[in-house]
């Protein structure tokens, strides 16, 4: 019995490579790899302005229009937000200063103007001299980050007396970044 | 001598034997002895063929290959792998892709298409060690080309750092 055994296995062993299937060829069949490249390329900051409204100020030039109304005395206010985006390598600081020349008419009457400017994020914005904001645009992708509001108050007081007419005026945006 | 003493040798000399039978390999033996009959043995054998590979513009499979420099984050890379087979194993070629990768920074893989003819198959949930199948071999007696389009598209890139990133496809074949 045990020969019998003996033999059945060596007939199985002679057998198995007869139902061996031929392998696919070693030559060839290692993984292949590809590399492929993407790039973050720097965004420089961009300053966007918009009014009340929400509308966007995209000109060069921007156009506040008051309506004073018939009355002794009065307060009237425009407030204009700035944001940035960026995407910068590195954080940077700028500044951003605002000057107002004096808002008249053609007989010469100045109205009482005033800039109030407020952070509207205390981590990275703050006001410097009543009339700059003190930025530090942070690294890394930002969009529409807020930095402040300015506001534009113009009074009059119940013993000023302006002549009906058009008043105007500018207000000049300078930016500076830290060198 | 026992007959299945005998029968045990024959089988253990057939089974050694087999041991040193080979494939062989193509050529020709020739022997001649004095007085006897000059003997020439030709062999052949019909060996199975393999490669895979991207395809290049001379139409040849390269081991390896890039997406020229160009920017992934601009131009999904688009890559045309193939395989030329004959063989009777058959087996399905199988990718990896991982994100996009900068340091810490990872840009995740949004969606790989494959084009087969003109069948796209999209795959939009891919991670590091996802396996997606670009093209399946059946076992053919002939050479068989086939080819796929592979189309990687990154996902979005807000927030991540400016830099340069690298994302790495590869192909492997697995067996029946």
């Amino acid at each position: 019995m045990r020969r019998t055994i003996v033999v059945t296995f060596l007939i199985t062993l002679l057998c198995a490579p007869l139902f061996a299937s031929s392998p696919l060829p070693k030559s060839g069949m290692e993984p292949i790899t590809v590399r492929m490249v993407g790039v973050i390329q720097p965004r420089d900051v961009e300053i966007v302005i918009t009014d009340e409204a929400g509308a966007e100020l995209t000109s060069g030039e921007g156009l506040l229009v008051f309506d004073f109304p018939a009355l002794e005395q009065w307060d009237v206010t425009q407030s204009l937000r700035f944001s940035y985006s960026s995407h910068l390598a590195s954080n940077k600081r700028g500044y951003l200063s605002f000057q107002f020349d004096e808002v008249s008419s053609d007989d010469n009457d100045s109205l009482r103007v005033s800039l109030e400017l407020k952070s509207d994020d205390r981590y990275n914005t703050r006001v410097e001299n009543g009339n700059t904001f003190n930025t530090l645009f942070v690294a890394g992708y930002q969009d529409t980050t807020p930095m402040g509001t300015l506001t534009v108050r113009i009074q009059k007081n119940i013993n000023d007396i302006y002549t009906a007419g058009l008043y105007s005026g500018v207000i000049s945006m300078t930016y500076t970044e830290e060198s | 001598m026992n007959k299945k003493l005998i029968v045990l040798a024959l089988v253990l000399l057939i089974a050694v034997g087999g041991l040193f039978a080979g494939d062989g390999l193509p050529g020709a033996g020739l022997t001649a002895n004095d007085g006897s009959a000059v003997t020439a043995t030709l062999k052949g054998v019909i060996g199975s063929s393999f490669r895979h590979g991207f395809k290049t513009g001379d139409g040849l499979y390269q081991p390896t290959a890039n997406n020229d420099g160009q920017d992934a984050f601009t131009t999904p890379p688009q890559l045309i792998y193939g395989y030329e087979a004959k063989n009777g194993v058959g087996f399905t070629s199988v990718m990896t892709v991982s994100g996009f990768k900068n340091g810490s920074n990872v840009v995740d893989i949004a969606s790989v298409t494959i084009t087969v003819g003109d069948v796209d198959t999209v795959k939009n949930t891919i991670t590091d060690s996802t396996e997606i199948p670009v093209l399946t071999y059946t076992p053919s007696n002939s050479l068989v080309a086939a080819e796929a389009t592979i189309k990687v598209t990154p996902g979005s890139t807000e927030g991540k750092d400016v830099g340069t990133y690298e994302s790495e496809l590869s192909i492997s074949i697995v067996t029946e």
